[in-house]
């Protein structure tokens, strides 16, 4: 391959991962969490929501849920009425409630109900963090976060084709490759090329999915403009995406056929149906609308929607009924939560997600190594700082937001938006003390210090406070607030036992009198 | 390096949309499974072209072979535009 090529493909490669990296190591860290979302919404809520046990022959029937759900609420019938029904995960019905409002506002109350009495036993929308740090992942809770998000996708997959012609020469006599007696770069560099190898099909599959999630709106747009002369409800439709929209008649049903329509999903699909959808409840026009997957396809994800009146079918995204798109994204979707397999799956997606964070870790190391005789001590300062700040600091935020998820109390206030802040603000605080520290290696093993302690007293907590929760749940059959607990005291051990080797070699390697100069070279 | 990115990423993303639609006239596919084709494709597509761009000498080049390519495809797609209505 051409020398030049390489070069100015290598320069590319490196200036515009650095820049990509803190955003990049946000989307894989809370990318890696959030493949055990629904543990960790289970763990969240397992601490201050009880319900009775969740044998399915002993649940309320959906219509009744239904009722139920709007009994005493201003709910507005023209709206939606959406249940989502107990899973291993979730032992419990949620329910969204459309409320009257003011004029076009979305007002809707979110319900956590028993599957046995009926009783709501908290609201869903308490309980954020599983779904902050998905958010996170995905768009970053901002403004056109998705669409930033689907940049910095692009460009890592830039950059996965450009490492790869790069080391294309040395990959397979390379592969192996650790020289653990070479110098700092060397080790770096074959730590950095052996992740990014192994790693390769996973991270293709994941960027190439995640671009199609967060910037397909080019593309729609395109197409819409020149194939469908701007008629994008066409295009819609030919991708197979159908909207309900139901005329209100002013009559009242009779006997709509709720729970025969839902027991037939439950029989035609070998599975329950994951969200139930009414439109224009209690009236003649009313529609039911089931989503839920296929048992045992790989990626199989049906919609069908019934008139309630006379039975008929709306639209059925089904088996008989295929569309390119339709199925196509549900493969994209499965490929990139992993979920066509169990939970050994996630944590081979987890595992390697990480290791993804390391990647990214090293890269700018290998940056930074790079041009350390080349650009002044400032510009070098600023890197390693800002990769401390968007990696370290991350990781402490992260486990605040744990700590807030356990700790802030429930109650008529914006709980999910003080996780939030709790988050942002440990984040700022964290990066406050990266900046105005002078020794960085010292400020990581901190930092690490403190992930440790919040993790252990996290397990703490759940263990003295919250273990009648968890042990009422655990007896119900749901192992993972237990699991969560389990990999918490695992990040305690793991993040404990780094600092711990960071501060001996701290203490062995660098001279007292350079223990609080800031151009101490960088070896985080 | 600002100059090359922009040839990357304005002139990449015109090349992909523009022989994304070239092969949706020219493959015998359903309208749905050309849809789909055109998002998985898509993407990589941009990207490769971003290694191009990253590949010249300077901002110009990269846009020289953006705009050179841009143009091959295009005419393409106005000749099967032109050939379908």
């Amino acid at each position: 391959m051409d020398k030049e090529f390489v070069k100015r493909n290598t320069e590319a490669h490196g200036w515009l991962g650095l820049i990509i990296s803190g955003l990049l190591f946000v989307v894989f860290f809370t990318g890696s969490i959030s493949f055990f979302r629904d543990e960790i919404q289970l763990w969240a809520t397992s601490a201050y929501v009880q319900t009775q046990s969740t044998q399915s022959e002993s649940n309320l029937a959906l219509s009744e849920v239904m009722e139920l759900a709007i009994a005493g609420r201003a709910f507005n019938a023209k709206e939606h009425l959406v249940i989502y029904p107990p899973t291993e995960h979730e032992p419990y019905y949620t329910a969204y409630v459309d409320i009257i409002g003011n004029e076009g506002s979305d007002d809707y109350v979110g319900l956590i109900m028993d599957p046995v009495t009926g009783d709501v036993v908290g609201n869903p929308d308490s309980f954020f963090l599983a779904d902050f740090l998905y958010i996170l992942h995905y768009s970053l809770n901002l403004p056109f976060g998705m669409y930033i998000i689907g940049f910095v996708a692009l460009f890592f997959l830039f950059s996965i084709f450009s490492g790869v012609l790069i080391h294309a020469s040395d990959m397979v006599k390379g592969f192996f490759r650790y020289r653990a007696d070479g110098r700092k770069r060397s080790q770096l560099l074959d730590l950095h090329n052996i992740i990014g190898v192994v790693s390769l099909p996973y991270t293709l599959m994941l960027a190439i999915t995640g671009l199609i999630f967060n910037l397909v709106i080019i593309y729609q747009i395109a197409f819409g403009v020149i194939l469908y002369e701007g008629d994008i409800d066409a295009l819609l439709v030919d991708a197979g995406f159908v909207t309900v929209e139901p005329q209100w008649q002013d009559q009242p049903w009779s006997n709509p056929p709720i729970d025969e329509l839902y027991e037939q999903q439950i029989q035609r699909w070998d599975s329950i149906p994951s969200q139930i959808r009414v439109y224009n409840y209690g009236d003649e026009s009313a529609v039911l609308e089931f989503y839920g997957p296929m048992g045992n396809e790989f990626a199989g994800q049906y919609g069908i929607a019934y008139n309630l009146s006379d039975r008929s079918v709306v639209f059925a995204q089904t088996p008989d009924n295929p569309n390119a798109v339709t199925n196509g994204l549900d493969v994209v979707a499965t490929l990139h939560f992993g979920a066509f397999g169990g939970l050994d799956l996630r944590f081979v997606y987890f595992l390697l997600g990480l290791a993804v964070c390391g990647l990214i870790v090293t890269g700018n190391l290998l940056w930074v190594g790079q041009r350390e005789k080349k650009l002044s001590s400032a510009k070098i300062a600023f890197v390693a700082r800002f990769t401390l700040a968007s990696t370290a600091g991350v990781a402490v935020a992260t486990s605040f937001a744990f700590l807030a998820e356990r700790l802030l109390p429930l109650g008529e206030y914006d709980r999910a938006g003080s996780l939030s802040s709790v988050f942002v603000l440990s984040l700022l605080l964290a990066s406050g003390y990266i900046w105005l520290g002078s020794n960085r290696r010292k400020i990581l093993i901190r930092l690490l210090q403190i992930v440790c302690a919040v993790c252990s007293i996290l397990v703490l907590l759940d263990t003295t406070f919250f273990s009648d929760g968890i042990v009422a749940i655990f007896k119900q059959g749901h192992m993972a607030p237990l699991g969560v607990d389990i990999g918490l005291f695992l990040s305690a051990l793991l993040s404990g036992y780094i600092s711990y080797k960071l501060q001996s070699r701290l203490s062995v390697s660098v001279p007292e009198k350079y223990s609080s100069h800031d151009s101490v070279p960088v070896k985080v | 390096m600002w100059f090359k990115s922009s040839a990357a990423i304005l002139g990449g993303c015109l090349v992909s949309i523009s022989l994304m639609l070239n092969l949706n006239y020219l493959l015998p596919l359903s309208v749905d499974a050309g849809l789909m084709l055109g998002m998985l494709i898509g993407f990589p597509m941009w990207a490769a072209v971003m290694v191009w761009c990253y590949a010249s000498k300077g901002g110009l080049q990269a846009w020289k072979r953006c705009a050179g390519m841009l143009t091959v495809s295009m005419a393409l797609n106005t000749v099967l535009i032109l050939s379908q209505t």
